[in-house]
């Protein structure tokens, strides 16, 4: 069941028209008709007759009732909708736009736990597990929903950029144990290669894994933490994690600052460069491009740690899953995409 | 609640300047003020009805600042600043009516269910309209003490003496929108109302009339270019037309200052803002505006502020003699792109506000003054995309480059990373930390580079790179990047093939290359090469730099293609090799960048 976020959509019309992008400045702004064209282009994507379901959870308005029928009303009745909404004036505001008529509520408190089923006069409420894509989200909360159609979305965006070590140039590979492999930058060697400067090197990808980095710093976009995530500051590791953070930062208006040179090449030092930043108690979000045995981000964690920072999440956008990062408490952490069994990944010394 | 002294709470507790000639130790003031800044900072975080001027807590504390002005000629006591401080904390909270007004009572009800007003949303006009009655009707149940929800946070304490001097602060703050409260406080058979009260905690006597009056007056000083928080948003929203005008008003205004002078008149100066491309016209539209918006209004107000003066049979003295005018030779022009809309809508004041305007004062006249003089037209007018960038605030964005590598620099002798020298280390990488400057640079890059089509964007420098995300979002161009050390096969493996910016099948369109500082020029050079080897035009590379440090000349200027500067530093001096460096030549010692990085010791922790 494709997930369809009016948020994300409005972000990224934001984004192609200015150059100031923030998720307040989207929730504020929206309920136009532009935005429901927006979303009516998003849903006409999909099968009549097909299920799916409409995220309005973030925003506390959603523009004029009669806008919304026009452009969503004749859409809606041809498919099976569930509509996401937190507790408020939303669903009243759906229900005057009389578009719960045969489409399903679930409706989600200010912390994105599940509420309900409230009784509604003619509206379906959903009782069972949601399903998106092909996962149930069986505990029913607005973060585990999110945390699956991340997982989808992210595996569409990085597999053609997955790339096996057979397949690249032979400058590139060398063959130990009767398989190929790439040598990396550490002097380590690994089967596969995920190529990310291709991958944010289109403005859509990067918004999209920007986008979910962002959903999981603000905890789901819930009310209750949508004005204040929990976290200050956020740091990126490296050049490409540069790519992704400076994205997140326009998406957040999160301070974002640079901290690379601290590894894993030994003639680097456990040195960053300078930041003109004081760290002292500063929440600070790490974001990290790739990781493979998690020493990228325990480098990090140690050089933060040492100047008195406290590290409030570490978001790894992809992670090999060679070995975790010893330094991090687990809870702290949150890969968006791991490699699929079937895979095979391998990572050795040479 | 925030009890740190540097608060703003507590800062508007100083700000009062309080004297502790009326208080008891029931009744602290620093400790009412404090509740009720936190709650309205509560109320005001995430604000509703953003299309209207900013009501929140730094509005009240502005109107608190405009009133202690008026300390001089008033000599308030403490209780009245104490209820002037909580009135203009409270005043303009209906204005978060759909924030608050369907919040959960304990008993599981909403506020508006208890209050009995419509259930939010409403419509923003609505709320504009009803915001003194919403806020009345919720103050009134904290002053009755019948709270029953968690939040909105309480505004003061539960003691009789908090709610007594809550409920003066709500009279005062709930005749600011003229209306029913205002007409009580004039009639004389309101005893609630009476002039000259003594003040509950003994000290001297106060003036809720007075004070009303005076809020009223602040309020309406307050109208200032900082209330605006997203000038662009003006032509996108439901406005009223009349709305538009006090935005507009308020945008042009750059400060409204109050003097008393010697004689006991209020001298109120208003400090005009002009566009800095603008005509003759224009700037005659703008002061017609705020003749009207501005200097008629203050005027007006200070004449309500004397009815209600002659209610509370104050003092003579304290009549409000005052003639608000513009500032003499205080124009501050800013950068400000002035849309189509916007000169109809300064042009088209006549058919709504329909009165005479007296001729400007007389100040020198800027550059471009003289150029519209010369009868150039300089207004830039643009068609009205469906999200446009209005007003923006990027012009100065060289200005505030210039000043933030000065902080971020040390003078020395230093040996870089990549073998050359330089007498001043600028901290480049700090910038990705300057939010605004990150924003303002994709905004200028993206203005001076309007009406290209981008096929690729390409940035320079770890530096640029949140510049160049910011670009390639808004021009939808693919994005790629480079590092100053990259040269073709110069880091064999894998390094080569993650870090080679891909300057191969670029299609039509232009390329920007946006670096993070540019001396010499050498990885410029290298990058304009490789896209004209691949077949690309000159005329079609757009090559900036957010820092150039002009002392050094380039390798190479290749024709054709444009070179802008975001922030040009003369006084940096740079050599490519230690040959060159003087100072090296003269063997003197130097510093490895390096040497300044902060450093990690090598001890294991968790998170």
């Amino acid at each position: 069941m494709p997930l369809i976020e009016p948020l994300r959509l409005k972000l990224g019309q934001l984004a192609r028209s200015t150059s100031q992008l923030t998720v307040s400045l989207a929730q504020q702004n929206f309920g136009s008709p532009d935005d429901y064209k927006g979303i009516a282009a998003a849903i006409a994507q999909t099968r009549r007759g097909s299920e799916l379901i409409l995220d309005f959870t973030p925003f506390e308005r959603i523009g004029k009732p009669q806008n919304i029928q026009r452009l969503l009303g004749e859409l809606v009745g041809n498919r099976r909708v569930t509509f996401l909404a937190t507790v408020g004036s939303v669903p009243s505001l759906l229900k005057d736009a009389g578009l719960l008529l045969g489409s399903g509520l679930v409706l989600f408190n200010e912390h994105g736990e599940r509420v309900g089923p409230t009784k509604r006069n003619g509206d379906r409420v959903i009782t069972n597990a949601l399903v998106v894509g092909d996962q149930r989200a069986s505990a029913g909360s607005l973060q585990e929903l999110h945390r699956l159609d991340a997982a989808r979305r992210i595996a569409d965006l990085a597999r053609p950029y997955v790339l096996q070590a057979s397949q690249l140039d032979p400058r590139y590979r060398e063959r130990a144990s009767g398989r190929w492999f790439i040598r990396l930058p550490n002097g380590m060697l690994a089967t596969h290669w995920i190529d990310t400067k291709r991958l944010f090197a289109s403005p859509a990808s990067l918004f999209e894994v920007s986008y979910e980095v962002a959903r999981h710093l603000f905890n789901s976009f819930c009310r209750a933490g949508a004005n204040s995530p929990d976290c200050d500051l956020i740091v990126a590791t490296s050049n490409n994690s540069l790519v992704v953070a400076g994205a997140v930062h326009a998406i957040t208006g999160i301070q974002l600052c640079v901290i690379d040179k601290i590894g894993p090449v030994p003639s680097q030092h456990l040195t960053a460069m300078n930041t003109s930043l004081d760290f002292r108690d500063r929440r600070v979000a790490m974001i990290v491009e790739v990781s493979s045995t998690g020493s990228e981000i325990d480098r990090t964690i140690q050089f933060l740690d040492n100047q008195k920072a406290r590290i409030a999440r570490v978001v790894c956008c992809f992670a090999w899953n060679a070995a975790q990062p010893r330094l991090c408490k687990p809870e702290l952490l949150t890969h968006l995409w791991e490699p699929p069994q079937r895979l095979g990944y391998v990572y050795r010394s040479a | 609640m925030s009890t740190d002294q540097h608060s703003p709470s507590a800062e508007l507790t100083a700000a009062l300047r309080l004297r502790h000639e009326s208080f008891t130790v029931e009744v602290n003031p620093a400790l009412q003020l404090a509740l009720a800044y936190d709650a309205a900072a509560e109320i005001w975080s995430g604000v509703d009805a953003w299309i209207y001027t900013e009501h929140g807590t730094e509005h009240s504390l502005r109107v608190v600042q405009h009133f202690m002005a008026l300390n001089t000629k008033y000599e308030w006591s403490d209780y009245e600043k104490v209820v002037f401080a909580l009135a203009a904390l409270v005043h303009d909270i209906g204005m978060q009516y759909n924030k608050w007004g369907g919040a959960q009572t304990d008993d599981e009800r909403r506020i508006c269910d208890v209050l009995n007003t419509a259930p939010p949303p409403l419509d923003w006009n609505e709320v504009r309209k009803q915001h003194v009655v919403h806020g009345e009707a919720l103050a009134k149940l904290e002053v009755d003490g019948k709270r029953s929800w968690k939040l909105p946070k309480a505004f003061c304490t539960t003691t009789e003496g908090a709610r007594t001097l809550f409920y003066h602060a709500c009279l005062v703050a709930f005749a600011h929108g003229g209306g029913s409260q205002w007409d009580d406080f004039k009639d004389e058979s309101k005893g609630d109302y009476a002039s000259d009260r003594p003040c509950p905690f003994g000290g001297r006597d106060y003036s809720l009339r007075s004070l009303a009056g005076v809020l009223r007056f602040c309020d309406e000083l307050d109208g200032r270019y900082v209330r605006i928080k997203q000038p662009d948003e003006l032509f996108r929203s439901d406005l009223p037309r009349d709305s538009k005008l006090h935005w507009l008003a308020c945008l042009y205004t750059e400060a409204v200052t109050t003097e008393v002078t010697k004689e006991g008149v209020v001298d109120v100066q208003v400090r005009v803002r002009l566009p800095r491309e603008r005509t003759d016209q224009v700037e005659r539209d703008i002061y017609k505006l705020l003749n009207r918006m501005r200097i008629k209004r203050i005027n007006d107000t200070g004449k309500l502020v004397d009815e209600m003066f002659n209610a509370a049979r104050a003092k003579p003295t304290w009549q409000l003699v005052t003639g608000a005018r513009f500032a003499p030779n205080k124009v501050t022009t800013f950068p400000h792109t002035l849309t189509k809309e916007i000169a109809e809508l300064l042009r088209d004041q006549d058919n709504i506000l329909d009165e005479k305007s007296p001729a400007p004062p007389r100040h020198s006249k800027g550059k471009s003054g003289r150029r519209a003089a010369a009868g150039r037209d300089s207004i830039e007018v643009q068609p009205f995309a469906a999200l446009p960038n209005l007003v923006t605030d990027d012009s100065d964005v060289q200005k505030r480059m210039v000043d933030w590598v000065r902080l971020n620099q040390q003078p020395g002798h230093f040996s870089l990373v990549r073998g050359a020298c330089t007498d001043v280390l600028i901290y480049v990488r700090g910038v990705v930390a300057q939010t605004d400057l990150v924003r303002d640079m994709a905004s200028w890059i993206l203005r001076r580079t309007r009406g290209r089509q981008f096929a690729k964007v390409i940035g320079v420098g770890t530096s640029a790179l949140p510049v160049v995300v910011r670009v390639a979002f808004a021009s939808g161009a693919p994005m790629t990047y480079m590092s100053h050390l990259m040269q073709e096969d110069s880091r064999p493996g894998l390094h080569s093939l993650g870090e080679m910016a891909d300057f191969d099948g670029i299609g039509g369109g232009s390329v920007l290359v946006v670096d993070s500082l540019v001396a010499r020029g050498r990885t410029a050079d290298y990058v304009v090469r490789q896209l004209m080897d691949r077949g690309m035009p000159p005329n079609r590379i757009v090559y900036v730099s957010l820092i150039r440090l002009t002392s050094a000349k380039l390798l190479r200027k290749v024709r054709g293609v444009s070179y802008l500067s975001v922030c040009d530093v003369p006084d940096v001096h740079f050599w490519s090799d230690k040959k060159t460096c003087p100072s090296c030549r003269k063997k003197l010692e130097f510093t490895d960048e390096r040497a300044n990085w902060p450093t990690s010791r090598q001890q294991r922790t968790t998170c």
